[in-house]
């Protein structure tokens, strides 16, 4: 079975090179015809652990427009080239709020993973979100065939509850790929430059394979079996069957990186990934294949999490030359349980890590930036959110979190400012702009509906209802 | 030796009549009531805790079983999207489930194990149960490989199906003959079948009953996972085949053989490495101008020193409960000798008896004692919660997320880290809680963040004394060595280890319809002397491992 692929727009790939990249069909709103215009938008979280040197990380002067002059010489200076696709908002606080306030489980380390693209509480024990993520929220309802969220990551991986910031559903972590080379097989199929007998003879095996499976799978679902038995089964199946749209896609023209720097993937020592050495590495990869996932249609949202919740690299490359991992430094310790000394200096190279990352978000904006999608680019068709899992990482602190948001999703948010959200006098507050109203905002944005097809009023089980109104154009 | 089942009075091993529809379970002679079956260990009825019917292989599983299946070199577990832990085990069954990216594993993996296979002559012909010229070895070989993988014989359909499967491999691999790529094909789509990555409970209850007894392949199944983390071999399988896993009797004979075998190793260290934490060793640092010794590949010692020990003990030395938390048997790597203080002559590690005056048993050992201590130092802190949440399985929740964590630094009357910690968490918010954790902590201060032993620290003598309150009372210690000496006969410290390695080898936390066999299943391995292999058998004979709870099953 083929899909038939519409040659519409022209992809400007990353090297420059236009590549006759159809826009798949299946992107639209379901029931809506191409017109122009009507890009589909997709949400990216961009995920930076331990919080940030809060006293030289925002925007100086005004709230209103945002330009370059206010970015120079803050952990933003990076970016000042994209100052009129920003919008760097103040005063959102995390919800459920810091340990001790709302009465839910977790230390501050876990509520920051846990929380942030959930605003669901850590459950007892597992410390696993109670419910699922906005990407993959996104992904159910707008994604073919219900394909997951893209989620990647950078570093060393860890199987805590500090490892995950996704998650398809109440404890069910969504594990980040963080080698590229099998990121990129998973989301190209089949793979490039592959003979057409060496293809046909694999999507025939793969059909004999599904269909061995599937009747494997109702034989057993045959049974009688419990609810949450039922509920597994449909889970594995389900998945086997998102396999087969790679196969539908057989035999036509796919999406993928130029060849010398697939090669680099293919290159990669697997037992190096997660060091510390190929930390940059490793992310301008995953950001490579993120944005050619998003330009191909193959997903609506995206996460890259660099690092573990209290983890990090110790940086030593681009200028630094840290002796502590970033943890430690956001403590300004020698070991991550303050046991240790006290690290002179220890400001200054946060704010040096946290303007590395403002460098790595700008490379994501440029590869975002390269493709075009009729009169816009794919950044402006999207909404890519900079976030963190603290503010202040020292005091472990929940309130006046950094984020920096990209692109303004097909025009439904603004851009090019730097906003106060909150209606309180002292930005540092947990009164009134709970960040699940981001979430909801986002969701909207990308155009989510709820099971009536209005716009959806509330994600997350804690916060309030509603938009940050003032976000919007 | 059937002493398990002289031992216990009042349960009922005559003939009893059985509602059930799984092959060899009339035989069984248990009592099956209104309100469950009598268990081994418990005088009253039980009614097993509901469970899954689909316990997916974790990725260790997975492996062990493609190696035994088909010879294969590098198995791709490591490679796979990595399962979240609950209670510190990565293999509960509630978080083993298939989501996309390791559907995407599965298939990679059992396209690159197929595509070898077919490129590997001699070890495809060794799987082969008969010529593949002769007529039906077609046939043969998909009943023999699918009983294996598969853990029981194919039913009449999956037999056709399988052998449509071989035919239409033909022409689909880029190298082998025709039956050889037959092969391949079957093995391709049987390990991404459910009925391979799944271990598959499919006894049906008899009309309106509530209990299942488990058929023969299942408890082979189940037996063959707990006991060598691997599919059944064939002596298993056809014991399962001939009615011998039906009844307690038989179930024990084999488990007591599996224990006998060196596979039996891998889960004993696969459960030792989960219950210790012991996957934390790879990422300690440590101060290097206080501790020059922690060198490159030190934590590789220290983690092969603890499996190797565990290993020894249970399987070829004492093997009792006492004999982890008190043997001075060392696995000792030239890298650790400066840390315990002996001589290792050669290059490699070699088993030493340390002095038990200084070591004893698990708590003692390099690994957990540098795992449970800062960069620069040890922490009585870390070292009490794991006594008492690992050991003595005490609820001790976490400090509050306003809490100060950082101790105040040696100062006047402050000198050492017993000084420090007790000063600081001497506040009555804190002291409910550490008065529980601090002395089991400071039990160990004789040993510094590297687990090497210390008589002093800054000029004053180290004191490790204190008292630890378990079920049996207050426990006066004077050292490490002395309370890791009494944890080892704490009827306490016993009853938490075997609800461990409950939950590891029923891929599940206990729940309340256990307590009543867990705990006569405690008191028995207390008449004994706490033998591990012997808890790792009782565990076989237990109502929830031969009987399926069906409640809510439609």
């Amino acid at each position: 079975m083929t899909r038939r692929m519409h040659r519409r727009n022209f992809l400007r790939g990353v090297g420059g090179v236009a590549l006759g990249l159809p826009m798949l069909e299946a992107l639209l709103p379901r029931g809506v015809k191409a017109a122009a215009g009507d890009a589909p938008r997709r949400f990216v979280s961009f995920f930076q652990c331990n919080g940030v040197n809060m006293s030289r990380f925002f925007p100086t002067g005004d709230y209103g427009a945002l330009t370059a002059g206010m970015m120079g010489g803050t952990a933003l200076e990076p970016l000042g080239d994209y100052a009129a696709d920003l919008m760097v908002p103040r005063g959102i606080h995390t919800v459920p709020r810091g340990f001790g306030r709302d009465g839910t489980p977790g230390d501050d380390h876990a509520k920051g993973m846990v929380h942030k693209l959930t605003a669901q509480p850590c459950v007892e024990g597992s410390l696993f979100s109670a419910g699922i993520s906005v990407d993959q929220e996104i992904a159910n309802h707008l994604n073919d065939s219900g394909r997951p969220a893209l989620n990647l990551q950078v570093g060393r991986r860890s199987d805590s509850h500090l490892g995950y910031i996704s998650y398809y559903g109440a404890e069910q972590p969504a594990v980040g790929e963080n080698n590229p080379w099998l990121a990129y097989q998973d989301f190209m199929g089949l793979g490039p430059d592959v003979d057409p007998l060496v293809t046909e003879r694999l999507v025939a095996r793969r059909e004999s394979v599904i269909d061995l499976v599937r009747d494997d799978f109702d034989r057993l679902r045959a049974r009688g079996l419990s609810a949450a038995d039922r509920e597994k089964l449909d889970m594995h199946l389900t998945a086997v069957r998102d396999l087969e749209i790679d196969m539908g896609a057989a035999g036509l023209v796919s999406c993928e990186l130029p060849a010398a720097r697939a090669a680099e993937l293919q290159g990669l020592d697997p037992n190096e990934i997660d060091s510390d050495g190929e930390y940059k590495t490793i992310g301008r990869m995953q950001m490579d294949i993120l944005a050619l996932a998003l330009a191909c249609g193959s997903t609506r949202a995206a996460t890259l999490q660099w690092g573990s919740g209290a983890g990090g690299p110790i940086f030593t490359w681009d200028g630094m030359s840290h002796a502590y991992n970033h943890h430690k430094l956001s403590h300004g310790n020698t070991a991550d349980d303050n046991s240790g000394a006290d690290v002179s200096g220890y400001e200054d190279m946060l704010f040096d890590i946290d303007q590395w990352y403002a460098g790595e978000f700008r490379y994501l904006l440029d590869r975002l930036a390269a493709y075009q999608e009729g009169d816009c680019r794919l950044l402006d068709n999207c909404v890519t959110v900079w976030m963190n899992e603290l503010s202040d990482g020292r005091g472990h602190d929940f309130m006046d979190l950094p984020y920096v948001m990209a692109g303004s999703c097909g025009g439904y948010l603004r851009t090019g400012e730097y906003i106060k959200v909150t209606g309180e006098g002292n930005v540092h507050n947990d009164v009134d702009a709970p960040h699940n109203m981001l979430l909801t905002t986002i969701l909207n944005a990308v155009g989510v509906r709820d099971d009536v097809g209005a716009p959806v009023q509330n994600f997350g089980a804690y916060g309030q209802p509603g938009e940050f109104d003032v976000l919007k154009a | 030796m059937l002493g398990l089942v002289a031992a216990i009075p009042g349960c009922y091993r005559g003939q009893g009549d059985l509602d059930s529809a799984a092959d060899g379970g009339d035989e069984s002679g248990d009592e099956i009531g209104d309100d469950g079956v009598v268990d081994m260990f418990c005088e009253e009825e039980v009614l097993p805790a509901s469970v899954s019917r689909f316990v997916r292989l974790t990725h260790r599983q997975y492996d062990n079983s493609v190696v035994h299946l088909l010879g294969v070199d590098q198995p791709p577990g490591s490679t796979f999207i990595g399962d979240p832990a609950i209670a510190g085990f990565t293999n509960n069954a509630d978080q083993l489930r298939v989501n996309d990216p390791l559907a995407r594993d599965y298939r990679r993996a059992a396209e690159d194990i197929a595509a070898d296979l077919v490129a590997d002559t001699p070890r495809l012909r060794s799987l082969l149960p008969c010529e593949p010229a002769a007529e039906g070895c077609a046939a043969e070989f998909v009943a023999e490989f699918g009983r294996r993988a598969f853990r029981r014989p194919l039913d009449a359909a999956e037999q056709a199906q399988l052998e449509a499967v071989f035919a239409g491999g033909a022409g689909l691999y880029e190298a082998g003959t025709d039956f050889e790529q037959g092969v391949a094909m079957v093995v391709e789509a049987v390990l991404q079948s459910p009925s391979f990555l799944y271990r598959s409970e499919l006894s049906q209850p008899a009309e309106g009953a509530e209990l299942v007894a488990l058929g023969g392949y299942e408890i082979a199944s189940r037996l063959s996972y707990m006991m060598w983390n691997t599919t059944p071999d064939d002596e298993l399988l056809a014991a399962a085949e001939a009615g011998e896993l039906s009844d307690a009797e038989g179930i024990e004979a084999h488990a007591r053989r599996m224990l006998d075998d060196p596979r039996a190793a891998d889960p004993i260290e696969d459960f030792h490495r989960q219950w210790l934490g012991m996957s934390k060793y790879g990422g300690l640092a440590k101060d290097p101008e206080r501790y020059p010794e922690f060198v490159d590949g030190i934590t590789d010692a220290m983690t092969a020193e603890t499996l190797a020990f565990t290993r020894r003990v249970i399987l070829e030395g004492e093997g009792t409960f006492a004999a982890l938390m008190t043997s001075t048997e060392s696995w000792v790597d030239p890298a650790l000798a400066p840390i315990y203080e002996v001589e290792v002559d050669g290059p490699g590690p070699q088993w030493m008896t340390l002095d038990p005056a200084r070591r004893a048993g698990l708590l003692t050992q390099a690994g957990f004692l540098a795992s449970h201590a800062y960069f620069g130092g040890s922490s009585p802190i870390h070292r009490g919660v794991f006594v008492q949440r690992q050991v003595l399985c005490t609820d001790i929740p976490d400090p509050p997320g306003d809490a100060d964590l950082e101790l105040p630094p040696p100062d006047g009357e402050l000198v050492t880290t017993r000084d420090r910690v007790a000063h600081h968490t001497s506040a009555d918010a804190c002291f409910g809680c550490h008065k529980m954790i601090n002395e089991p902590g400071f039990a160990f201060e004789g040993y510094d963040a590297i687990g090497r032993m210390r008589t002093e620290e800054n000029g004053v003598p180290i004191d490790s004394s204190g008292s630890i309150t378990t079920e049996q009372g207050v426990l006066e210690f004077s050292d490490g060595v002395d309370l890791a000496h009494q944890l080892a006969d704490d009827p306490q410290a016993q009853r938490c280890y075997l609800t461990q390695w409950f939950r590891y080898a029923s891929a599940r936390s206990e729940t309340a319809a256990d307590a009543c066999t867990l705990d006569g299943l405690h008191q028995q391995l207390r008449e004994g002397d706490y033998d591990v292999k012997e808890l790792l058998v009782g565990l076989t004979q237990t109502a929830s491992f031969r009987y399926r709870n069906a409640q809510g099953e439609q």
